[in-house]
């Protein structure tokens, strides 16, 4: 079955294979079945999440790459950004239109030129820089807004715990 | 995806000499599919997509993806120039990729077996860049045959002006000719330049005509035109389909040829996926056949039309009333037969087998099939390799030795029900029943139970497998939680012995007829020893 979405996935899966961008490593879970993808994104160095392994899952809709896919942390991840089921709120994962409470512009959302490397490393530089204009995990914004140290201190036992150390 | 590693990507360049290639490579593909463009098309904010990805993208958003400015597919203008671009890069890339990886293999000094020195291409590219190559061979033939005193015709391609300026620098040969000054490139005795001044214009648009005929920008029929001429290409208008009702939309699908069932929905959504294959076939100078094109129409059906498999792991296809049965069981009868064969193996040799079931993979079976999302053809479950025996610490070995007719049963079910076949309940009960009825048995014959008093932990596997077949005998596929709280109950009710096997009472006339059991596997012992203890969970 070789549809438009497969074809493209597997584009993307062996660029991302000989190709990847530092600190992300992506592939479908199985390859039976392309529409299901496992990444792995290291936390930016500089940021409480240095040294943090971050497993995410990527689900793929069977018209990719018209709609975006949704991306879910496997491990739960402390940010304002990241719901506390671990699904990523950014806006590239967000259908292509106009965002209905004009957060953020069009130009901003998911689009079929982007792909999951851009997703991998728009998610990586928003857990560098958390927007907390429209937070999904409303404690963390609040904690990352006035309680930055001890946000910090929360990340990064967090961090640790998630290595076993 | 049988040619898994053999797609060309950019990246291949990346491991040779000529790193700059990559991204050469990449910037000829389109940004939307990230293949190399296929027909390209600009839109009218000057970007270039493939047409079919650009006309697929502008039904669902209207807006160009690139800088979401609003566009429409009949304002798409088609790019020849990077068409050809890409046509003669494709067509050079095996040989150069080629030379790129020898030159890296040599200056690496090792050798890697097993390394293809030539990129291999899918059969698709392949026959393309042999088509292109030759096309490119031809021309280069021409130019070097025209080079001497004219300039190439098909730079005739270019606007006029672009051409004149071209002329300029091109060294005059000293033959005592001049060059005819409309720049059609001939050259001629000066007095008779004034008569070809009056047929000069006609000739340049006689010779464009003839060249329109046999296609300059390397695309010379591979294909078998069938009956392509005769058939004039004009392109689909998308319709308005908020003010068609069903019946219409139907006819209107049926009129065009392609299937007009399923709801209104998905016949909109069909009809521009028609459309958008249809107006991108317009635009390929090599347009193909409505048979090819009907039948990728089918591939978009089967993936994401009204056959495409369903979250729940069971196709529609299976489920809908034109299923080809008959077509599915001759493709799936060896599964059937194997499956048989595995159980009557089992059931001949019951000591080998598994004694302790294989929870985990029990209780994902009904769930697999959800994941994999597929038509069924290939997410079978792994049957030839039946569950290891794994004893462990807390289970001894001998006494589940009926157990893995159970498991076997099971999926022979979960086969069934995938292939759409009406499952019986009376068959699970009287399954269930002739399990039940060998519990008190197994609860006898398990030392290690006996000594700890504890058979309800024992008792777990078996209500686990029972608990299944009820699930599936009511049609539950693909339900993880509902499953879960189910095999809960089921855990309550355990220790009550009588109530095991179906949600609902077994009716008791049901104990009395287990040889209608027409499972695969009918064992005889269980059936022999529910006659001689009576029967029912009551003995224990």
């Amino acid at each position: 079955m070789n549809s438009v979405a497969s074809k493209r996935l597997f584009q993307e899966y062996k660029h991302l294979t000989t190709d990847p961008p530092d600190g992300i490593t992506a592939g479908p879970v199985n390859e039976d079945d392309l529409f299901v993808w496992e990444a792995m994104i290291l936390g930016p160095e500089g940021t409480p999440y240095e040294g943090g392994v971050f497993p995410a899952e990527l689900k793929f809709p069977k018209d990719y790459p018209l709609m975006p896919p949704t991306m879910r942390f496997l491990g739960g991840v402390w940010h304002p950004n990241v719901y506390p089921n671990g699904v990523v709120c950014i806006s590239i994962l967000h259908p292509p239109g106009d965002d209905p409470n004009h957060y953020e512009q069009a130009s901003e959302r998911w689009s079929p030129i982007q792909s999951v490397e851009k997703i991998l490393i728009s998610v990586m530089s928003m857990i560098a820089e958390p927007n907390d204009e429209s937070p999904a995990n409303v404690d963390a914004a609040r904690m990352w807004r006035e309680r930055r140290p001890e946000f910090e201190k929360r990340v990064r036992a967090d961090v640790r715990r998630s290595l076993g150390l | 995806m049988d040619s898994a590693q053999d797609i060309p990507d950019s990246t291949d360049w990346l491991q040779t000499p000529l790193k700059e290639f990559a991204q050469l490579e990449s910037a000829l593909h389109c940004q939307i599919c990230k293949e190399f463009y296929d027909t390209p098309m600009i839109t009218s904010c000057s970007h270039t997509f493939c047409s079919r990805c650009i006309r697929t993208s502008l039904s669902a958003d209207g807006r160009c993806p690139t800088c979401r400015s609003a566009d429409q597919a009949s304002k798409l203008r088609k790019n020849w120039a990077l068409q050809e671009v890409v046509a003669t890069f494709i067509a050079a890339r095996p040989a150069a990729i080629g030379v790129a990886r020898r030159e890296q293999e040599q200056v690496t000094q090792t050798k890697r077996p097993g390394k293809r020195k030539r990129a291999v291409l899918d059969s698709d590219d392949i026959e393309q860049a042999r088509s292109e190559g030759r096309n490119t061979r031809s021309k280069s033939r021409r130019t070097a045959a025209s080079q001497t005193s004219t300039v190439d015709a098909i730079e005739i391609e270019d606007s006029d002006e672009d051409a004149d300026g071209a002329y300029e620098p091109e060294p005059v040969p000293d033959d005592g000719l001049v060059q005819c000054p409309l720049g059609c490139g001939k050259r001629m005795k000066i007095e008779q330049v004034e008569p070809h001044l009056d047929r000069c214009e006609d000739e340049k648009k006689l010779e464009k005509r003839a060249k329109l005929r046999t296609p300059a920008n390397g695309y010379i029929g591979s294909r078998p035109a069938s009956g392509q001429s005769a058939r004039p290409l004009e392109r689909l208008a998308e319709l308005n389909y908020s003010l068609l009702k069903e019946q219409p939309m139907r006819k209107k699908l049926e009129e065009l040829g392609i299937p007009g069932w399923g709801s209104r929905q998905l016949m909109t959504k069909r009809h521009t996926e028609w459309v958008n294959l249809w107006n991108a076939n317009c635009d390929n100078n090599l347009p193909r056949s409505k048979r090819e094109l009907l039948h990728d129409l089918d591939t978009w059906e089967r993936t994401q039309g009204g056959r495409a498999p369903n979250s729940h792991g069971l196709s529609n296809g299976v489920m809908r009333k034109d299923f080809d049965g008959v077509g599915w069981a001759s493709k799936h009868g060896d599964e059937f037969s194997r499956l048989i064969a595995d159980a009557r193996r089992k059931k001949s040799n019951p000591a080998t087998a598994s004694s302790s079931p294989n929870n985990e993979q029990m209780t994902e079976d009904p769930a697999k099939p959800a994941l994999n999302g597929d038509e069924g053809s290939s997410s079978h479950f792994d049957l030839t390799s039946p569950p290891q025996p794994q004893p462990t610490t807390e289970t001894p070995v001998a006494p589940y030795a009926e157990h893995p007719e159970a498991l076997a049963s099971i999926r022979d079910k979960v086969e069934a029900a995938k292939a759409g076949e009406p499952i019986e309940p009376a068959m699970n009960q009287g399954f269930v029943s002739q399990q039940q009825q060998e519990q008190p048995d197994i609860t006898i014959t398990t030392p290690a139970a006996a000594a700890n008093g504890k058979p309800n932990e024992q008792d777990i596997p078996i209500p686990q497998g029972s608990e299944n077949l009820a699930l599936l005998s009511q049609g539950h596929f693909g339900h993880p939680e509902e499953h879960d709280e189910a095999g809960k109950n089921w855990d309550e009710h355990s220790p009550g012995g009588g109530r095991r096997g179906t949600p609902c009472e077994l009716p008791a006339h049901l104990h009395g007829s287990p040889r209608k059991v027409p499972m695969f596997a009918v064992p005889s012992r269980p059936v022999s020893d529910s006659e001689t203890s009576g029967g029912g969970g009551a003995v224990q």
